[in-house]
């Protein structure tokens, strides 16, 4: 239950993010309330998914993203 | 010769933990596979390689079709080259490499991987400093710079360098765990950004205001001054070979030898399109919404506020990590006496001086070509001796059957591959390819030699 609580914040920090941004592009919210919103959804995001996405091990030989 | 004998039975033991082929009960299913393949391809690189298209004139058109097919035969090439090899031998590069050159040829190719992991995570350090150099007011150098422009530019680099070197002596894997955090939350700050900043460059009310706006204000065809104009071409072949140490150069053998199938290769498409085709759009856009002035720092913090400084920040930072975890590796061969901290302080401090020199991201996408360019007659080697030599009737794996030290065919090949390919008056991101194709001819004549 956990889990699938600190996913679905997670998600809505994001949705939050981008919903703002569009908002934004639309025309609908100035850029300053835009970046604040943001920021408060970064530090949920960051507080919350590691709950639930520390787990995978990289296997990776490295390189470049 | 003893010496260097010495040094590979060394970097076998590091390697130790995955000599053994992978055994079937550890495969993975097609679902951790597109998982791991969707977070994997959005990074720093992504803050810098965007708005160098835009700075090298390529017109939206070209940008479009250039990066939809480029992506497609990196697609290709994962699930054709590597995919294959790896779920049949069940092996990393290493010691497969290990296999067909001998354990000589493999610490040449480990450090020279590390010298150029060195550079690159140098990169993504400078990357990180054009945001942390916000705070402090320090100005990033020009796109043509190639030393340090200013005192305070020098010092930020080595704070950030400092920095991320006492994380990594702390530990790679916790950052490694770390950066897999951050790649959903960067992917959305890189789309939310560009769409923030859309508006400042034109009213957009349908696709097509949308694309007029592409093709006039962002991707307009005008190179910067002093930056060579792209081409269609250029586009295609950067998205193609962006991740040819992977691919072509098969180091993702190491991601693949856990593939049930080898058509797991095609989910790659899940980590392309995003990281390189809509990252590298956004970032474009917001290049160009911020006066085409190339500095991630002040680009970020402009579409996105403080998250946005902090997302280049971090996206170098775990972006460098990896890099420097493999030049650590190398470096504890050579250093076997010495703390594993005092190794990991070398390989940052390398990294950190790289890092001072702008000239190694502003000249991000030349060093991408090079870097694959360099490995590249090594995965031509391997592909075939895998696939070419058994068809004609020739031995494979004679370093490993005949207890060779160095396959001397091998060297050869990857020495007169590189002499040819740098000597070919061609685009140097053209190079690789009929470098390839060189290099394979160069392995089947010398093994045929053999034969006889």
């Amino acid at each position: 239950m956990f889990k699938i609580i600190s996913i679905f914040i997670s998600v809505m920090a994001l949705v939050v993010i981008i919903g703002s941004s569009l908002m934004v592009f639309l025309g609908k919210l100035t850029l300053d309330v835009y970046k604040t919103w943001t920021l408060l959804a970064s530090i949920i995001w960051f507080v919350v998914s590691p709950f639930w996405m520390i787990k995978k091990k990289a296997v990776s030989e490295g390189g470049l993203n | 010769m003893a010496n260097v004998k010495t040094l590979t039975q060394r970097l076998d033991q590091l390697y130790e933990f995955d000599r053994e082929p992978v055994t079937t009960d550890k495969l993975h299913s097609p679902g951790k596979f597109a998982a791991l393949f969707a977070g994997e391809h959005v990074a720093a690189t992504e803050f810098v390689i965007g708005p160098m298209f835009v700075l090298h004139g390529v017109a939206a058109k070209d940008l479009f079709l250039g990066l939809l097919i480029g992506n497609l035969l990196a697609v290709l090439s994962w699930a054709f080259i590597v995919a294959p090899i790896a779920v049949r031998t069940r092996l990393t590069l290493y010691w497969y490499l290990r296999k067909i050159g001998g354990p000589g040829l493999t610490y040449i190719y480990n450090v020279a991987n590390a010298l150029l992991y060195c550079i690159l995570a140098g990169a993504m350090i400078s990357v990180s400093a054009t945001a942390v150099g916000l705070a402090f007011k320090i100005p990033t150098p020009a796109l043509t710079d190639v030393f340090p422009n200013s005192v305070g530019w020098a010092l930020i680099t080595l704070l950030v360098g400092s920095v991320v070197t006492v994380i990594a002596i702390l530990g790679f894997e916790k950052v490694s765990k770390f950066s897999t955090v951050c790649s959903p939350w960067l992917f959305a700050i890189f789309i939310a950004g560009a769409l923030a900043l859309l508006p400042s460059l034109g009213e957009i009310r349908s696709l097509s205001d949308f694309w007029h706006i592409a093709e006039t204000k962002i991707w307009n065809g005008i190179a910067a001054t002093g930056q060579e104009k792209y081409s269609f071409w250029h586009i295609t072949f950067f998205a193609w070979f962006c991740n040819m140490a992977m691919h072509i150069d098969l180091s993702d053998m190491a991601i693949f030898r856990f593939a049930k199938n080898w058509k797991y290769g095609f989910f790659l498409a899940f980590g392309m399109y995003p990281g390189h085709f809509l990252a590298w759009i956004c970032s474009g856009i917001m290049v160009a919404a911020v006066a085409r002035k190339m500095d991630p720092g002040m680009m970020a913090f402009t579409a996105v506020g403080f998250a946005g400084a902090v997302a280049v920040v971090i996206a170098g930072w775990t972006t460098a990590n990896p890099p420097m975890y493999r030049a650590d590796l190398a470096l504890q061969v050579a250093t076997p006496n010495w703390k594993r901290w005092r190794v990991t302080l070398i390989a940052g401090l390398v990294t950190t001086i790289v890092a001072c020199f702008p000239v190694v991201f502003m000249r991000l996408l030349d060093f991408v070509a090079l870097y694959g360019l360099i490995l590249m007659p090594i995965g031509a080697v391997v592909f075939t001796e895998y696939w070419i030599l058994p068809k004609l009737g020739l031995k494979q794996y004679r370093a490993e059957t005949q207890g060779l030290f160095i396959n001397y065919a091998a060297l050869f090949t990857w020495v007169a591959t590189l002499v040819i390919v740098f000597i070919l008056p061609i685009h140097l991101f053209f190079k690789w390819l009929p470098g390839y194709f060189i290099a394979q001819a160069i392995y089947i004549l010398l093994s045929l030699k053999h034969k006889s």
